[in-house]
Parts: C-alpha cells; sequence; structure tokens
C-alpha cells in the first residue's frame, strides 16, 4: 500500500494548528483546581488527534511528544493525578513545542531539540511512577459495569478478543480507531490496551507498536462478523477472539482478571483506550458535537474571490438593466418593472450571503491575546487580566490578517508601558491588578477595534519633551488630542523608551501606517492616572464600497461615502481668494482650502465659479478639504476594481469601477488626492 | 487560439502566425499569440496626468483595461476615432492592454527563413522592437516585439516598483 500521503498534509497542518489552538485557549481558560471534566476531555480529544494524523502522516517526532502529552492528559481527565498551575505551564509549553514541531514541517523553519527534549521530560516527570501510585485501577470498574449491562440481554453473546499486533503494524498504516469504531456499532464494546514498559525515549521509534489490545464485545453478530473486521490487520496468530459464557457478573470479573492488577514482569497496564462515548458516533477524533460548532467546509480563498468578483459583475449587470428600463413607460412595462425589482433585491441579498463567506469573527486573532498577556505578564511581573469583548464581530478575512500586527502592538504597548506594577498600582490607590479590554464592535459600515487599559496613561510632558528632542514642531497650547497624534510620528520611539513606563509610541507609525493601509483611522484617547485607549476604525470589506457619484465636465468620479462630511453650495461671501491660485471656503467659522477637483485631474469643461457648482467636505486623515465638483450625480454601492492590474496606480485613485452604463469610473482617494493637490 | 492552427505551426516547421496591422503608411506584424481579440474603439474613461498616447481604461467584460493609441506614440499625423478605429486586444506580460492602430489587414504565416534581420532604417517604432522584415506578397512587413514594446519604460504601463495595494481581491 503506497499512497502519496502528500497530498492531505496541508489538511493535516491546518487541522493540527486549529487543534493546537483549542488546547492553548482552554488552558488558558481553565481553573486547576477545579478543572472543567469536558474541558479536560477537549483538551485530551485534540492532543490526541494530532498524535493520529502525525502517526498517519508521517511525523514521528510529533508523535512522540503528543503521546507523552496525551498520556499525561488522560491521567488527568480521569482524575489520577490532580491538576496544578504548573501542570498547566508545562502543558502550554508542550503545546508551543508541538507548534515548533508543526510549523518545521510545515515550513522548513527551525526546530529546537533541546526544548523539544526538555518538555518531554517535564512532561515525564509529573507522569512518574511515584505520583503515579494511586492510578491504573479505574479501568476496572468500568469495564465491569459495561459488562453487567451487558449481561442483561440474554441473546447477545460476549467475546473475549486479544490482539496482539506486530511491531510494524502502524507502518502497514493500519490505524486502530477504525476498527475499535466498527466494532463498537456493533453492539456493547469495551477496550483495554497493554502497552511494554518505555524505554529512554532516545531510543524510542514511534512507528513500532508496542501495544496490544484486549477487547470485550457483546454483540448479536456471528463470530465471522468480528473476524471480517480484523482481516486486513491482523493474521491469525495474533487475533484471539473467545466466547464468554453468559454467566453473572462475578464470572465476568474473572473472565476480566488478567487486565485487573499491574503484572509484576514489567507490564503495566495501559490505560483505556477507547469509550465509545468518548466521542459522538462517527466523530471520532473529531470535536463532538455538543459544542455546537457547525459543520464548514475548506476552500481555497482564490475561488472566493472569484465568486466575489462574478458577483460584482452580476451587481453591475443589474444596474445596467435597471438604467435601461428606466426609459421605458411604467405603466406599459408594468410587469419587466416588477421582475427587476425582485432582480435588485435578489441580488442584493446574494452579495450580502456571498461577502459574508469572506467575513470572519475577530476572535481569530483575539484569540492569540490571552497566551500573549499571560506570558508577557509574567515576564513583567505584573498582574493582568485580559477581558475580550464582542469576540465574535465579523471582519473582511484580509483585513483580520492585517489586523494582527498592529493590535499585537497595541497590547504589548498597553502591557508594557500602560499597566503599572502592582505596587505603584496600589499606591495610586487602583487595585493591583491591572485590566487590558479588547473590544471589537460593528458601527455602520465600519467595524470599530479598541485596545483599553486602565494604566497611567499617556504622559504629555514626556511626549512634548521626547518631540522636542525629536525635532517635531510643538507648541504650548497644543491640545491633549494634538500631543497624542505625535506618537505616531515616525521615529518617535526610541530604544530607551522600551522600558520607560510612561513614554508610549514603540513602533506607533508603524500601526498608523498598517491601518491606514487598509482604509482605516486610528484614534487615541488619555487621561492621566486612569488608562489610555486606542481606537481603530476600519472598513468591513475591501471589496465592496458606498461611495457617491460627482460628476466633473465629463467624467464622473466616485467618492467613498466615509470621507464626506457634507456637501454644500457655497455662497459667493463665503469664499476667500488666498495668494494667486487658492480659495478657501467659510464653513461656520472655518476656513476650509478648496481643491477643485477638475484641476487636479486636468478636465477639460469643469465648472469654474464654485457659487455654481458643489462644495463636498471631505475628510482627509483629519484634516477637512473642500472639493468642488460640478454635480452630485447618486449614492451606489460599487465594486472595487483594481487598476493596477493591467496598468499602473493611478495618482488620487484608490482604484476604480465599473458603473451601470458599463464605464469605468475611477474611485478618489481623498489623503492621496491631497497630496497630488500639494504637489501640482 | 484553435489547436488547427497550433498544429499547422509545428506543421511548417518554424513557421509562425503573425497579425499585420497599420499604422500610417507602414505595415506591421505581432506574433498572433499575444493577441486577445480585436474590437472597436469605445469611449474610454481618461485618466488624468498620463501621457497623451494613452488614452484611458475601458471596461472589457469586467476588466479594467488601459488603452494606448500607436498613432500618437509614433508621432503620425492623421488620428480620428470613428467606427473604423480599431483595438487590438493584447495580453502580454501577464497584462491585458488594447492598442489603437490605423487599421488591422491579415493573418499571415511566415516560415522562419522568409524573414530577413532589419537593417538601420528609420519607422515609425524604434529599432530596438523590431525582429525582422518579412515578405507577404510583395509587401514588407515590420515584425515587432510587442512584449518589449508594451514593457518599455517609456510606455509608462507599468509601476516604477512592482509594489501594488491590492485594493480589489
Amino acid at each position: 500500500m503506497n499512497v502519496d500521503l502528500s497530498q492531505f498534509y496541508q489538511v493535516f497542518f491546518d487541522e493540527s494548528a486549529e487543534h493546537l489552538a483549542e488546547m492553548e485557549r482552554i488552558f488558558l481558560a481553565i481553573d486547576p483546581a477545579n478543572p472543567d471534566d469536558e474541558e479536560l476531555n477537549a483538551v485530551f480529544r485534540a492532543a490526541h488527534s494530532i498524535k493520529g494524523g502525525a502517526g498517519t502522516f508521517g511525523f514521528p517526532d510529533m508523535t512522540v511528544v503528543t503521546h507523552t502529552l496525551e498520556t499525561l492528559l488522560d491521567r488527568v481527565r480521569h482524575h489520577e493525578i490532580a491538576l496544578t498551575g504548573e501542570m498547566v505551564d508545562i502543558f502550554l509549553q508542550a503545546g508551543d513545542a508541538i507548534s515548533m514541531q508543526l510549523a518545521g514541517h510545515r515550513d522548513g523553519s527551525a526546530v529546537d531539540q533541546q526544548v523539544i527534549e526538555h518538555v518531554c521530560e517535564q512532561l515525564s516527570t509529573i507522569s512518574a511512577p511515584d505520583a503515579a501510585s494511586p492510578a491504573s485501577r479505574p479501568v476496572q470498574p468500568t469495564a465491569n459495569a459495561t459488562y453487567q449491562q451487558q449481561t442483561e440481554t440474554a441473546s447477545i453473546s460476549t467475546y473475549r478478543i486479544v490482539f496482539t499486533p506486530p511491531a510494524d503494524l502502524y507502518n502497514r498504516m493500519v490505524r486502530m480507531e477504525p476498527i475499535f469504531e466498527e466494532l463498537s456499532t456493533m453492539g456493547d464494546f469495551a477496550v483495554t490496551g497493554k502497552i511494554e514498559p518505555q524505554q529512554e525515549l532516545d531510543g524510542y521509534d514511534p512507528t513500532r507498536c508496542l501495544m496490544g489490545w484486549e477487547m470485550t464485545l457483546s454483540t448479536e453478530r456471528p463470530l465471522e462478523e468480528i473476524r471480517e473486521v480484523f482481516m486486513f490487520v491482523a493474521d491469525e496468530d495474533e487475533l484471539g477472539i473467545e466466547k464468554l459464557a453468559p454467566a453473572a457478573p462475578g464470572v465476568a470479573a474473572v473472565a476480566l482478571k488478567p487486565s485487573e492488577p499491574p503484572p509484576d514482569n514489567g507490564t503495566v497496564m495501559g490505560r483505556r483506550l477507547y469509550d465509545k462515548h468518548e466521542t459522538a458516533p462517527g466523530a471520532y477524533g473529531r470535536r463532538s458535537g455538543e459544542t455546537g460548532e457547525a459543520s464548514s467546509i475548506r476552500v481555497g480563498v482564490a475561488k472566493v474571490d472569484q465568486l466575489i468578483n462574478q458577483m460584482g459583475e452580476l451587481v453591475i449587470t443589474q444596474a445596467m438593466l435597471a438604467q435601461s428600463a428606466h426609459q421605458l413607460d411604467p405603466v406599459q412595462h408594468e410587469n419587466l418593472h416588477r421582475a427587476l425589482s425582485l432582480l435588485e433585491r435578489n441580488t442584493r441579498d446574494l452579495q450580502e450571503s456571498v461577502m459574508s463567506i469572506r467575513m470572519m469573527p475577530i476572535n481569530f486573532i483575539f484569540s492569540r491575546f490571552p497566551r500573549l498577556v499571560h506570558d508577557l505578564a509574567e515576564k513583567l511581573g505584573k498582574q493582568v487580566e485580559l477581558k475580550l469583548v464582542g469576540e465574535t464581530t465579523e471582519l473582511d478575512k484580509g483585513l483580520v490578517e492585517k489586523l494582527a500586527d498592529p493590535l499585537t502592538h497595541l497590547v504589548r504597548n498597553s502591557l508594557d508601558h500602560g499597566i503599572e506594577l502592582p505596587e505603584a498600582r496600589v499606591t495610586a490607590g487602583k487595585p493591583a491588578g491591572g485590566t487590558i479590554t479588547l473590544k471589537a464592535a460593528q458601527q455602520g459600515g465600519r467595524v470599530v477595534v479598541e485596545v483599553a487599559d486602565d494604566g497611567a496613561g499617556l504622559n504629555r510632558e514626556r511626549i512634548l519633551a521626547k518631540a522636542v528632542q525629536n525635532g517635531l514642531p510643538i507648541s504650548d497650547n497644543m491640545s491633549d488630542e494634538e500631543v497624542w497624534q505625535l506618537i505616531f510620528a515616525p521615529g518617535f520611539s526610541t530604544a530607551d523608551q522600551v522600558t520607560d513606563v510612561s513614554g508610549r509610541g514603540v513602533g506607533m507609525d508603524v500601526v498608523l501606517r498598517n491601518v491606514h493601509a487598509m482604509g482605516g483611522r486610528v484614534n487615541v484617547f488619555s487621561s492621566h492616572g486612569m488608562g489610555s485607549r486606542v481606537v481603530i476604525s476600519l472598513p468591513l470589506t475591501l471589496a465592496i464600497l458606498d461611495g457617491l457619484s460627482v460628476r466633473v465636465g465629463g467624467e464622473t468620479f466616485i467618492v467613498p461615502l466615509n470621507s464626506i462630511i457634507e456637501s454644500l453650495q457655497p455662497l459667493s461671501s463665503d469664499l476667500n481668494e488666498v495668494g494667486r491660485n487658492n480659495t478657501t471656503v467659510h464653513v461656520r467659522g472655518e476656513y476650509i482650502p478648496l481643491m477643485r477637483l477638475g484641476e487636479i485631474f486636468s478636465i477639460a469643461g469643469a465648472v469654474q465659479r464654485p457659487e455654481e457648482a458643489v462644495i463636498m467636505l471631505v475628510d482627509a486623515e483629519g484634516e477637512r478639504v473642500a472639493l468642488l465638483v460640478d454635480e452630485l450625480l447618486g449614492q451606489h454601492q460599487v465594486v472595487i476594481k483594481s487598476i493596477e492590474t493591467n496598468y499602473r496606480k493611478v495618482d488620487g485613485t484608490a482604484g476604480a469601477t465599473i458603473l451601470g452604463s458599463g464605464q469605468v469610473a475611477l474611485i478618489l482617494d481623498a489623503v492621496d488626492m491631497v497630496r497630488l493637490w500639494r504637489t501640482q | 487560439m484553435s489547436m488547427d492552427e497550433q498544429s499547422s505551426m509545428t506543421a511548417e516547421s518554424g513557421a509562425q502566425e503573425y497579425l499585420t496591422f497599420s499604422l500610417g503608411n507602414e505595415e506591421y506584424a505581432m506574433d498572433i499569440l499575444k493577441v486577445q481579440e480585436i474590437r472597436g474603439y469605445d469611449s474610454v474613461t481618461h485618466i488624468a496626468n498620463a501621457p497623451d498616447f494613452m488614452k484611458g481604461v475601458i471596461n472589457l467584460r469586467g476588466v479594467i483595461v488601459p488603452i494606448i493609441d500607436m498613432r500618437i506614440k509614433f508621432g503620425l499625423d492623421k488620428v480620428i476615432y470613428d467606427e473604423f478605429t480599431v483595438v487590438i486586444i493584447i495580453n502580454v506580460l501577464s497584462r491585458v492592454i488594447g492598442m489603437v492602430v490605423d487599421g488591422v489587414s491579415d493573418v499571415v504565416t511566415l516560415p522562419t527563413g522568409q524573414i530577413k534581420p532589419a537593417p538601420e532604417f528609420g519607422s515609425s517604432i524604434n529599432a530596438e522592437y523590431i525582429t525582422g522584415i518579412g515578405t507577404v506578397n510583395e509587401q514588407m512587413l515590420i515584425l515587432t516585439d510587442i512584449e518589449r514594446l508594451i514593457g518599455s519604460a517609456d510606455m509608462q504601463l507599468m509601476a516604477a516598483a512592482d509594489n501594488r495595494l491590492d485594493l480589489a481581491a
């Protein structure tokens, strides 16, 4: 049997990564003093699945660590050893070690064998025999109880099946789990495993099968059927099946006798290997159905993107149809109009559904922070509690991935510079433990992600001092908001600030840049001694945008709705000439520079006199500018198309879209447009 | 590209098919495998601050395609847009680009032996982008390397550094 397994590697990597994340999540949430049985079971299942996969796909190094971990976890979940906080830490390290091995196989990155050995050593220290002495017995009562149940039905017979496999069992690509599963569907089934004493880990070959299994099965099926299950697995001499006489429970206990006490010849009784109640039937090695998780399929991102593109085409076609039908007489073509409005509604629904495929909960990145905070707080000697709010908020997949780095940065900053040491907090009259809150919520067409802490807050004086040192323009009467903006200046942070408790701003310019690249905004709020809050606001998706179409000369442009503040028709008394070519508009006490769109894009035939045109107040990253256009046409939802696929970036734009008429319209980028205007 | 054409090419060892087009009084030819389609000239969306031969962009079945006018690029006198104006949509360097020419004439098969090296002469297209001279029915054809021409810096069709921001998925 020589199947090319490499084609399934990616699935194994993905699944294992999920299992590891799940394990970590549970370990971080678990209360060592009073662990929840269900959670322990879930962790065990995760470890077990990884081990199973690693064995099947031939990653023996992963099998070693996961096996040791799994063995230990199994004993913990059977309350043979008590869980301690120390153990949880070791489990977390083991999870890291497995991640490292996984990354090694997936990306070819380096694997530190010393770390692996260290973890294995620690794991086996916990499971050392002296700690385990009160163990290895709970097998018996379970088997006994099962047996009692079985004997109640007279028509079925009970078999004792002993399977002593050769050492190369796993190399023959045999997995026992499906066999156990099949047997368990035939009737009441219980299995115990025997394992040879484990030698030094050095010489341990995980591909060798050191186990034997002893099973009892009560079933109505004939003996042949049981043999059939083992057909491709066991040779005749490796398999012993004997029919047990339907007898009183006492006899059953005798029949099971050999598996009870640990024999003296060194053959230690193994743990109970398989229990059909452990997972839902047909779901072996998977998360059980009781977690209520919906089933899902894995689809390549390229396929989803193609779907979204085609959806965009459909939206455009629908708009074209609507536009053509508009010219027809509504009375004469009543049916057509009704059908078209139905089409419009259906298209919109379909579009929403298609877009939702790309959406994923922000928990995808939030989930990594409990660990980060746990580790970093320990390192810094701080007590920090992390609160996650709104983890189910959904965001475009592309954005979620790009958000990871800025958020990590902000959380690190909060921990390092925001939250004070416990003594300092107590002196300040605050609880010794600080709180960092990660919050996500949808607000209109945007998603707002917030990192807040109840630490010391930003220090105005220090920031100003630093700004002077860096030669940034400052003045004494700057508002707090203006001062906080200084931390986003490139190169504001210096190495010596990393250890500074109050001075924030390590690489904040990078955060700002990343968020801008996603079409987002960053705001900082802080109050001295009370903490600070960084708010990131992002568009829901990168593929579709709400925009206002405007006309300048013969050209149509789309202005993103989220950058428009208001539009108005100016009076000549509000317009002031400044210098030779500049005009300002006076709007409610503010003088705002006027940008003529027709001039920026050299469009012939644009309206020259602002009084006869329309002015749009546009927000370009906090700066307000007035954009002069000829006419407002209407509001649309447009599909963003890249001009760069076939051409290059066009200054002042954020891409293009196709209008209902089939014409291409450029989508304006307020910030880039202001930059272009300044350079002209 | 149909199977027939593919096989006919390999049959006549080294022979290649060319699309011939005219610019002013000169006849040019380009590798037919680079041609995606031929269409009429539609109204374009102008792009600001681009060279004058860059006419703008069009919507080609949902794809945004830039249109360049070779007649302006090569300084021909007569540049008019009417129902006879032809756009050759080419697919080079994994980009789709529209090229306005005076007219499309024919598809010809030229065996490699019939292609002579280009002499130093003053055609509209820079000698750098000419691969040779062919003759079909007593008429001279200038064979162009359309890929090099489109990729050249003075066409300004590519970003200087290809650090594009993938806005559309």
